[in-house]
């Protein structure tokens, strides 16, 4: 993509630290029938500092789990770059990689999908360190009761069976398992959208104590816009295959620049907002990800779209204070305080510059 | 204190109005096993109004999924109607014959669901399924048939409608095909129509759209909604009222809005608070706490193990002892719960700092 | 009871932290909770196995003994069962007659599960072209007639018991093949096989600890399933010659032997044909009450 470069995240607002992860230009294509190919990522960059939370949010087919399999190399990357702690993991193969995937984890959306259904609790945690080479069984029997006890289970469930636990418990051993490998980088793939509301706040409440004691880098992929303003320093929001915008929680939330953003931020706030004013932003549903529209990925569906939307892909740029948007019309629109009224009247809303 | 107990053993209730359209009262639902039963709805008794939309909210298990599906009579065979009485314009649906149970659905009483690509048919299109449903109900003209399904698709919001009968359910979105599915729910010209986490499956911004679309439908026909979801800003965002469940009971019930803002029962008030995500001043969620061990809940308050209100202010011997009615406060409230039931029980003082 | 089981989230409640119940115990539960036939058939099967095992003790004659005077007598209190055409004794054939048939019955399908198990999981897991090979291979095989493979092995390496379980392990593990493959793919896919890869598990552990364990009921229920088929295999396979050899008892020897007698003496088809009848029976049954589920 031919905006590669202006993708980069900015180094100037380093605030926390140092880049401990840095995405570049990431792609995944799939190959698809009759020549077609889906781009579920289609030139991603982002960087996270060390001890940051990074939100991703996005609509289901944007993008936002692909990324975590492919940090995560349960999938291939079609191109770009993912360097963790300075290593493209992209490229680790055999021994490497095994020793690198201790340094990262990953936290499933479903834990009932990610607990085998025949191994104990205690055992689901305890083989992989074994597998990692630890110590003996003997010596890390202590250090899972222990890590049971730090996600707020006792002793006891290290005997059980999924089968006999509840959603937010095996959530809580999910966490558990991954923490036991001492990885500096948790990536959170909808962690809590499996659960009920009272046990989401407490999976909530477990991440940002653990973040605190083990000193963990996050990246929260989630749909849920409550979820991420609550945890994340600093939000992505995808559409189609792309970062449309990133900015720190607070700029998004009082500034955002993206319709889409936007348009996200009333739809999960309705009770806020209204049906009225949550509706007016966007109209029709995702287009197909095998056919998105030229130029803007959003025109099929924005109020604001014009001519150079339906042609031209806008590119990420900088409206200020690493806040990164992708929108022709960003300088002109203020969507703070905007106010739609009907469809087909963008002008009403918007104010020049 | 004793003395202020209700003596009757019937929940607190106004007289139905005249307008009823949907009258649950007192409704059982168990499901047999071995030696003992389980029952997950335990008395439940709720009306609708036309043109009214009810949300009955409630975590997973709590029952709300199996009210909506008895009032259909479509239960699954493992569970069981074991009292009550579901009165629709004044007839029993829990007595109705095959053929009557036929009519109603659809006719008068329409369902959609979660999954909305799940429930069409993948292998016929689109027009022909809304076609089936009015076909079933209101027998229309064979010529007219066309005519009326594209007119039923415009009217839920579908662009081009005349080029997308012929779709199949797969190239549909998944917002398109819940489109499809209100279309053909609104074909019998139904007066209830029951949607069960309609937009569960659907990102927020179809989310919206399909909301939206559900109340304007709402004030065209008069339709009253019953609204089964688990998530509370859809309740405040479209409901006129609200019922909250909890283990198979209602624990709280009334207008929307006030529910929502001042919820009076510990558990809704629990569940508000969980559902907004907002930090306290230690950047810390509301979560309720687990009871530290189980308490025997025979004859007492279910929620009492949870109580947050209990766990802070002491367990009362009411609350040990005794389930609570629902009682009427705020005139058109209702609330499961001593604390409310009781004017000068300790944990009143807390609800009122709470809140 | 209701109610606590509507409390989806009290943590602790109502479980004891006490050790697990006793192994009887727990499938004594675990047969309770299956269909009837999985009782009625794990019953009946013991009950044959028992009696093959006790066979040789307790016939009331030499199963070969022959005694040319007594052809082909009616039951009476000294031969409960009646004789066959050269005078042995019906009852002490057929209690001798199933230890051959079961037994290699019962070799050959462990050899065919093990050996199918293995090489469709490593298929599945290896995909690419080693899956494509063994594919087509078993693609082969399973074209193959059976009985052309047992006279080809019979021809290479000679008749004897040896030569049958080989030849029908050959034919028979690619079943169990195919279906452990399906099956691996099923739960390769699964997000624990996921989380066991980006845990750093190395492939051995995920095929042993994770892949093999939830393949197993499935597996162990198609087994039972076609035990009865394996038992009529190798009754077929000593019918024509190709199997057990005479003057030995087997079941389906001796239904080959009554052939001509079927008119003047029903019972010498009946009772080896009910026999086999009934032990394949039993263990269907214990296959089909593992994969169903108690009916209500």
């Amino acid at each position: 993509m031919i905006d590669s470069r202006i993708d980069m995240a900015p180094r100037s607002h380093a605030t926390v630290g140092r880049p401990f992860v840095e995405v570049t230009d990431l792609k995944k294509h799939y190959m698809m029938r009759a020549g077609l190919s889906l781009k579920a990522l289609d030139g991603v960059s982002f960087s996270i500092r060390e001890g940051e939370v990074l939100g991703l949010v996005g609509e289901s087919g944007c993008g936002k789990s692909t990324i975590a399999r492919v940090l995560m190399r349960l999938t291939s990357a079609t191109g770009g770059e993912a360097r963790i702690d300075q290593r493209n993991v992209l490229t680790l193969n055999g021994p490497d990689l095994r020793r690198m995937r201790r340094t990262m984890q990953l936290v499933f959306q479903d834990p009932y999908a990610a607990l085998d259904p025949r191994m104990t609790l205690g055992n689901s945690m305890l083989l992989p360190m074994i597998q990692n080479e630890l110590g003996t069984r003997d010596t890390l029997r202590a250090t899972v009761l222990q890590m049971l006890e730090e996600v707020g289970l006792d002793a006891s469930f290290a005997e059980r069976y999924p089968r006999e636990c509840s959603g937010g418990q095996l959530q809580r051993v999910v966490i558990g398992r991954a923490l036991l490998l001492k990885p500096r980088f948790l990536v959170c793939d909808e962690p809590t959208s499996a659960l009920d509301a009272s046990m989401r706040t407490q999976i909530l409440n477990l991440l940002v104590d653990l973040k605190q004691r083990f000193g963990l880098t996050l990246l929260m992929i989630s749909h849920d816009l409550r979820v991420v303003k609550h945890m994340c320093d600093r939000i992505a929001v995808m559409y189609l295959g792309q970062i449309v915008e990133i900015a720190d929680r607070d700029e998004l939330f009082a500034r955002p620049r993206h319709p889409y953003t936007r348009a996200l931020i009333s739809s999960a706030l309705i009770d806020e907002t209204g049906l009225d004013g949550a509706a007016s932003y966007l109209k029709g549903d995702l287009p197909s990800p095998l056919a998105p529209p030229p130029g803007c990925r959003l025109q099929t569906r924005c109020r604001f779209a014009t001519q150079p939307c339906t042609s031209e892909m806008p590119l990420l740029r900088d409206a200020g204070d690493g806040h990164l948007v992708r929108c022709h019309h960003w300088e002109k629109l203020d969507l703070t305080s905007v106010t739609y009224r009907a469809a087909g009247t963008p002008d009403a809303a918007t104010t020049g510059p | 204190m004793d003395k202020r107990l209700p003596d009757t053993a019937d929940d607190a209730r106004p007289e139905p109005a005249r307008d009823v359209l949907l009258d649950i009262r007192n409704l059982h639902v168990s499901v047999p096993g071995k030696g003992s039963s389980k029952t997950i709805i335990d008395g439940l008794s709720l009306q609708l109004r036309s043109g009214e939309i009810v949300a009955l909210v409630g975590e997973s298990g709590s029952g709300k999924s199996m009210t909506a599906l008895s009032l259909m009579r479509l239960l699954p065979s493992a569970a069981s109607i074991t009292g009550g009485q579901v009165l629709f314009r004044g007839r029993d649906v829990l007595g109705m014959s095959p053929a009557e149970l036929n009519h109603l659905r659809g006719g008068h009483i329409a369902m959609i669901f979660q999954q909305p690509q799940g429930m069409l048919d993948p292998t016929s299109r689109v027009g022909v399924q809304v076609a089936e449903a009015l076909w079933k109900h209101r027998r229309p003209d064979r010529s007219s048939v066309k005519e009326r399904v594209i007119k039923l698709l415009a009217d839920v919001g579908i662009p081009a409608p005349a080029s997308r009968i012929d779709c199949y359910a797969h190239e549909l979105s998944g917002g398109m095909a819940q489109r499809v599915m209100i279309a053909a729910a609104m074909s019998g010209e139904p007066q209830l129509l029951i949607a069960d986490e309609p937009t569960t499956a659907l990102d927020v911004t179809v989310q919206v759209q399909i909301l939206k679309l559900l109340d304007e439908q709402r004030r065209k026909r008069n339709l009253a909604i019953l609204l089964i979801t688990h998530d509370l800003s859809i309740v405040s965002a479209i409901a006129d009222r609200v019922a909250v469940m909890y283990a198979g009971r209602i624990v709280e019930e009334g207008p929307a809005r006030e529910i929502l803002k001042q919820p009076r029962h510990p558990y809704t008030r629990a569940l508000v608070q969980c559902s907004l995500l907002k930090a306290d001043a230690n950047g810390r969620l509301y979560s309720i706490p687990a009871a530290p061990t189980a308490l025997a809940t025979g004859q007492g308050c279910r929620f009492l193990p949870r109580c947050p209100t209990a766990a802070a202010n002491g367990i009362s011997a009411h609350c040990l002892e005794q389930e609570p009615q629902l009682s009427i406060y705020d005139a058109s409230c209702m609330a499961r719960c001593w604390a409310v039931a009781c004017n000068d029980h300790p944990a009143m003082a807390a609800s009122g700092t709470h809140a | 009871m209701s109610t606590e089981t509507a409390l989806p989230l009290l943590p602790f409640a109502g479980r004891t932290v006490a050790g697990r119940p006793s192994a009887l115990r727990r499938f004594l539960s675990f047969a309770r909770s299956r269909h009837w036939t999985f009782g009625v058939g794990i019953a009946l099967f013991a009950l044959i196995a028992a009696l093959l095992i006790a066979g040789p003790w307790v016939t009331p004659y030499n199963p070969a003994s022959q005694s040319l005077l007594r052809r082909l007598a009616s039951p009476s209190a000294a031969h409960w069962l009646g004789t066959d055409h050269l005078g042995r004794d019906l009852l002490s054939r057929i209690l001798v007659g199933g230890q051959f048939s079961v037994l290699i019955a019962m070799v050959t399908l462990f050899l065919c599960v093990t050996i199918g198990t293995v090489v469709g999981i490593i298929s599945a897991r290896s995909g690419g072209w080693v899956d494509e090979i063994i594919m087509r291979l078993v693609d082969l095989l399973i074209s193959f007639p059976d009985v052309v493979i047992a006279i080809f092995a019979i021809a290479i390496l000679g008749p004897g018991y040896g030569t049958l379980i080989i030849s029908l392990t050959i034919i028979g593990w690619t079943p169990f093949a195919r279906l452990s493959r399906g099956l691996a793919l099923v739960i390769s896919a699964k997000e624990y096989i996921s989380a066991a890869e980006v845990l750093g598990c190395s492939r051995t552990f995920i095929i042993v600890r994770h892949i093999i364990p939830n393949t197993l009921r499935p597996i162990a229920a198609i087994t039972f399933l076609r035990f009865g088929h394996k038992l009529i295999t190798v009754g077929g396979l000593s019918f024509i010659g190709l199997g057990v050899q005479p003057p030995q008892a087997d079941w389906a020897l001796m239904l080959a032997e009554a052939q001509p007698y079927v008119e003047r003496m029903p019972l010498l088809v009946i009772v080896p044909g009910l026999a086999i009848f009934l032990t394949a029976l039993s263990v269907t049954w214990i296959g089909q009450g593992l994969e169903l589920k108690e009916a209500r």
